[in-house]
């Protein structure tokens, strides 16, 4: 059995009236990526909160790195790193003086604080600006200074709350390279995300929530399994020949809407249907599987909890 | 825990000049004081500046306008500018950095006072000392840093309470002016002139007795004991779970 890091059991938070999270019971595998996602108010960053202590449980109760989130949230603070939904940088401090307050929060000598910050500014491409003001960086360099400053301390266990919400295309890519790489090292990144195509790309389990419950959990593939394989067919004649292929076993539905042929199959594999498609007479010009973690992620938020 | 307070005491010292617009509001709240009470006062009291009431508005009122600038921007500030949930997710124990942020502004108070009396005394010496060194009696001098230390202490303990429940550090800087300045500046005559009874003038021998052996402890025990209230009550308040939630 897989070590875990994390093991939350029926977790419970609530704000008032407002049932934030309900009776989350999951395992976080030590050493890997784990995906935590949810529309907004679905009770992500509640979650990160309860985990780090930040904020008891109303009921239930988990253990982060063999510690209790109640009793000793302070040893859990200890270990762990975080960017949380906001960056949390002193804008008006340099780059180089954010990441030697965190790195003396961690108690950190003075030598090994420089060292650490230079590695990971270094890491994150921005050694020559340290003497910048935070506040004076794009949202992307801001983001990857927050990264940093999450490591600075050497943690086993990062929390990532939504890392590369509002960042362009380069920045997220730049921000994903950079978990994967982190991944790579063993570090386990507990991630949520709105992307769903960095979720499938980075995560190897991920964990679905909606209205503080869960709703799906496990690897990605068997998530999209779940939801189907969506194949999209572009050709000539399908008319006819979608008809035949109506009721294969492995064909969930089949739409024809200008021209191309949308199919939701069981099989990850469209050949057979392809086939019978061409002998019925149809003429295919393309086929691309287009099922993505974002449209099992879509099916799960609109199925009744 | 001393560790711990003396990182975020470095932390608010890197920023503190650094907000927008706070140099020119220090300029205009501390220096401009400073300015006045430092040189302006004892240039034109000479070396009865000593003795008369000017000591104690640098003991009071200075440390008061840096407690009043300073801790809002503390605490307020960090809510205000996004910094404390991630400051909160860090190691540091509540105590260390609620009695870190209350120290700097008590200190930075103090400071103010030692630099602005310092600087009076120079200047009262250097143009009026021809009849020996002019210094302020060791007993009234102590009796002022207690009390002015009391009185930091007391609005630093406020000003936590009033940040946490202002929406932005102006709102709590305006709430603690208007608590510390506004209303005694207001209500203080006007309650010496209600108390009047004839010849009679209650409040006025109240104060007279303040400068007694027994009114100075009287004044101590009482600051004493607000000062110590509104910071437990802030200790109390200076909750994790109640800051992140």
């Amino acid at each position: 059995m897989q070590d875990s890091i994390i093991e939350i059991d029926r977790l419970t938070r609530r704000y008032g009236d407002v049932l934030a999270l309900d009776g989350l019971t999951l395992s976080v595998p030590r050493g890997s990526i784990y995906g935590f996602l949810g529309p907004n108010g679905a009770g992500k960053t509640t979650t990160i909160s309860l985990l780090m202590g930040l904020v008891e449980p109303t009921e239930g109760n988990a253990r982060v790195l063999g510690f209790d989130v109640v009793d000793s949230a302070d040893e859990i603070r200890l270990r762990v790193g975080a960017l949380l939904d906001e960056n949390g940088l002193y804008e008006q401090m340099s780059a180089y003086e954010n990441l030697l307050f965190y790195a003396r929060v961690w108690q950190l000598s003075p030598s090994d604080a420089e060292a650490r910050a230079m590695k990971v500014l270094s890491e994150i491409g921005l050694w020559a600006r340290r003497d910048d003001l935070a506040g004076s960086w794009s949202r992307g360099m801001q983001q990857r200074l927050a990264l940093a400053r999450a490591q600075i301390h050497e943690p086993e266990l990062l929390f990532l709350d939504e890392p590369t919400a509002g960042l362009d295309v380069v920045s997220s890519r730049e921000v994903r390279d950079h978990l994967a790489n982190l991944a790579r090292e063993g570090k386990t990144i507990f991630l949520t995300t709105h992307n769903m195509a960095e979720a499938e790309e980075l995560c190897a389990r991920v964990a679905v929530i909606r209205n503080g419950r869960l709703v799906a959990e496990g690897e990605p593939s068997a998530l999209l399994s779940k939801s189907g394989h969506e194949v999209t067919i572009v050709g000539e004649h399908l008319d006819n020949a979608t008809q035949a292929i109506r009721n294969r076993y492995d064909v969930v539905s089949a739409v024809l809407e200008d021209g191309q042929l949308r199919l939701r199959m069981t099989s990850p594999d469209p050949s057979p249907v392809v086939a019978d498609l061409v002998a019925a007479g149809a003429s295919i010009q393309e086929v691309s599987r287009g099922t993505r973690l974002e449209d099992a992620f879509l099916e799960l938020m609109g199925t009744d909890s | 825990m001393i560790a711990d307070a003396r990182t975020v005491i470095w932390k608010e010292w890197r920023s503190l000049f650094r907000q927008p617009g706070s140099r020119i509001r220090l300029v205009l709240t501390v220096a401009v004081p400073v300015g006045y009470f430092g040189i302006v006062g004892p240039l034109q009291d000479g070396a009865d500046w000593v003795n008369n009431a000017s000591p104690w508005f640098v003991a009071i009122v200075l440390p008061l306008l840096v407690v009043v600038m300073t801790a809002p921007d503390s605490f307020a500030g960090e809510r205000e500018r996004k910094t404390l949930r991630t400051l909160l997710a860090s190691r540091l124990p509540d105590s260390a950095i609620l009695w870190a942020k209350v120290a700097f502004s008590v200190f930075l108070g103090f400071g103010m006072m030692i630099l602005t009396l310092v600087l009076a005394l120079v200047v009262v010496n250097t143009t009026d000392g021809g009849n020996g060194l002019v210094v302020i009696a060791w007993d009234r001098l102590l009796y002022m840093i207690v009390v002015s230390i009391l009185v930091s202490a007391m609005a630093a303990g406020a000003a936590v309470l009033i940040s946490l429940r202002a929406v932005t550090v102006q709102q709590a800087q305006q709430t603690l002016a208007a608590v510390f300045f506004l209303i005694p500046t207001v209500a203080g005559p006007v309650v010496l002139l209600l108390s009047k009874d004839g010849d009679h003038r209650p409040l006025e021998d109240l104060f007279a007795t303040l400068g007694t052996p027994a009114g100075r402890l009287g004044v101590v025990v009482g600051l004493l004991a607000l000062a110590s209230t509104l910071l437990w009550v802030a200790k109390l308040r200076f909750k994790r779970s109640r800051l992140a939630a």
